[in-house]
């Protein structure tokens, strides 16, 4: 593959001091990229200066990670929080620390199992769910559960049977059997 | 001072799509923010990845409904980089005539909504009434209102005929005079939309060159940076001078925005009387299997764009990567809201004039 022109390639512990570099000779960070390749990923990090780019590479093995350069370029921690998050590259010594939480509705990686409760984004959310659990289905109502957000199967909100005393309110229309044709 | 945590979002009244801030308060003021994001989240880079060259362009041109032209302009850029076809010079200005317009109905749009959250509804309508008419040009220009689809890769799917240049020119004068007439006194001057801007979420320019922020919320603070000036569609000959202003206040970034509207205005003109009487191809053909990494930026209606592929030969790309200028301008927002009261939240995020969907690709 023809390489960016005016990258060059830095080991994980090189990031740091010449990303510093670039920091004191008026280099602006755009933002880092990741792309996998097929024995691990190369992480680019993108620097501008009015009107030049200029690239730093990084390869790294599938377990590989580069340390945070947050503390030279402050606005770095928002791309390193959603590269972890949403790529799953190990970022060490991140300056701001989102804990797996910028993405709140990301269910993780492959292979990570959600759980609503620990993963809850709030506390806010937590208490919510936690009623929600409590809920004890009433036989005859709609089941509360806390996956209701999700889209339901075909038919599992069909219709209450209805009350029975005939004033409309929960009563199937007609005589209450399926009409024809369905 | 007890705290309290407050979530600002994912659903609130001012916003447009869903971001969640945790706001921590020490009684009404505002010590730290959090942002939450990922409710809209559509995982176009990832489905782009998968997809032909020339079916990613109305893909991520889809990223957003108001900067649509900005993605899909950035987007063939970075393919045309890697394909090392140049665009016929009609196509650039073409481009380029679009893309402006693009910014004129972008401002006028955030400029109604900015009026919108600090109650001043005059303001919003006045707005959206002259937005009509750029939505109007879309419609006479490429069929569309809003995703116009006009960019293709190499050049554009449409060509503005020299019949068709009065028509606009009479449509881009209606505009300028009912932003002088109908808007103007509502903004310039205007003491309750002063009282309600000025000084509130106040960034340094040392702020905004640290946090590397872009668009008119960095000129706003006094940051000269405009990708503009760098070569991208036809800005090579038809340059510009970045708009600045130094209050690096929510009134500074209208402001700015106010004088870009303008400009956009003169960029149009000037790309129409370039456009007048020229001939020649509006596209070039680009191969289907590309190989290589590039990149492009463009400055869209809230700043710098920034695209990146990378190519092994394949029909489609290993990897396609966006960031958007919300996203670069996000630090800004942590930065500005602490210290400020929280009835002042509203509108402090909006100066930056966020766009989720463009976060959010």
């Amino acid at each position: 593959m023809r390489p960016l022109p005016d990258s060059r390639t830095v080991t994980p512990d090189e990031l740091r001091p010449a990303a510093q570099t670039f920091h004191d000779e008026g280099w602006r960070l755009i933002t880092a990229t990741t792309v996998p390749r097929q024995a691990g990923r190369t992480v680019l990090y993108h620097f501008e200066r009015g009107e030049r780019l200029r690239h730093l590479r990084i390869e790294l093995p599938p377990d590989g990670s580069v340390p945070s350069i947050g503390s030279i370029f402050p606005g770095a921690f928002l791309v390193e929080n959603e590269m972890r998050e949403l790529q799953g590259l190990a970022v060490t010594d991140l300056a701001i620390d989102y804990g797996g939480r910028l993405y709140r509705d990301f269910d993780g990686m492959e292979g990570w199992a959600h759980d609503p409760l620990r993963d809850a984004t709030s506390a806010f959310e937590a208490a919510g769910l936690a009623r929600l659990d409590a809920c004890v289905p009433v036989a005859g109502t709609v089941e509360v559960r806390p996956t209701t957000t999700r889209v339901p199967p075909p038919g599992a909100y069909r219709p209450a049977s209805g009350d029975g005393d005939g004033d409309g309110h929960g009563d199937p229309p007609g005589d209450g059997r399926e009409p024809e044709g369905r | 001072m007890p705290r309290t945590v407050v979530p600002f979002g994912p659903q609130h009244p001012v916003l447009a799509e869903p971001i969640q801030l945790e706001l921590t308060l020490e009684d009404e003021v505002v010590v730290d923010a959090v942002p939450g994001l990922g409710y809209v989240h559509r995982g176009i880079e990832a489905e782009s990845e998968r997809r032909p060259y020339d079916e990613d362009l109305p893909l991520l041109e889809r990223i957003c409904g108001i900067c649509s032209v900005a993605h899909a302009v950035a987007y063939a850029q970075v393919v045309e980089a890697l394909a090392e076809v140049e665009v016929p010079r009609r196509a650039r200005l073409l481009r380029t005539f679009w893309f402006e317009l693009t910014r004129l109905h972008s401002h006028l749009l955030w400029l109604g909504l900015a009026g919108d959250a600090i109650g001043f509804e005059a303001l919003f309508q006045g707005c959206w009434r002259v937005r009509e008419r750029v939505l109007d040009l879309f419609t006479l220009t490429a069929g569309n209102r809003v995703i116009i689809g006009v960019t293709s890769l190499g050049g554009v799917r449409r060509d503005i005929p020299d019949t068709m240049q009065r028509p606009i020119r009479e449509a881009l004068d209606i505009v300028e005079r009912e932003m002088a007439e109908g808007i103007a006194p509502f903004v310039l001057g205007n003491e309750a939309v002063a009282r309600r801007l000025a000084g509130v979420g106040v960034l340094s320019k040392e702020d905004a060159e640290e946090l590397g922020l872009v668009g008119p919320t960095a000129r706003g603070s006094g940051v000269a940076r405009d990708v503009r000036q760098s070569l991208y569609a036809a800005h090579d000959e038809l340059p510009i001078e970045p708009v600045v202003e130094q209050g690096g206040d929510s009134l500074a970034r209208t402001l700015v925005r106010w004088r870009e509207m303008a400009d956009s205005l003169r960029l149009c003109r000037e790309a129409l009387d370039r456009l007048a009487g020229l001939r020649g191809p509006l596209v070039t053909r680009v191969p289907p299997r590309l190989h290589g990494e590039a990149t492009s930026r463009v400055e869209a209606p809230r700043g710098e764009l920034f695209y990146y592929i990378a190519a092994d030969g394949d029909l489609h790309p290993t990897r396609v990567r966006v960031r958007t200028p919300t996203f670069a301008n996000i630090p800004a927002v942590l930065k500005m809201l602490p210290g400020i009261q929280m009835a002042s939240v509203p509108i402090a995020l909006l100066s930056i004039d966020p766009c989720l969907s463009c976060t959010e690709r």
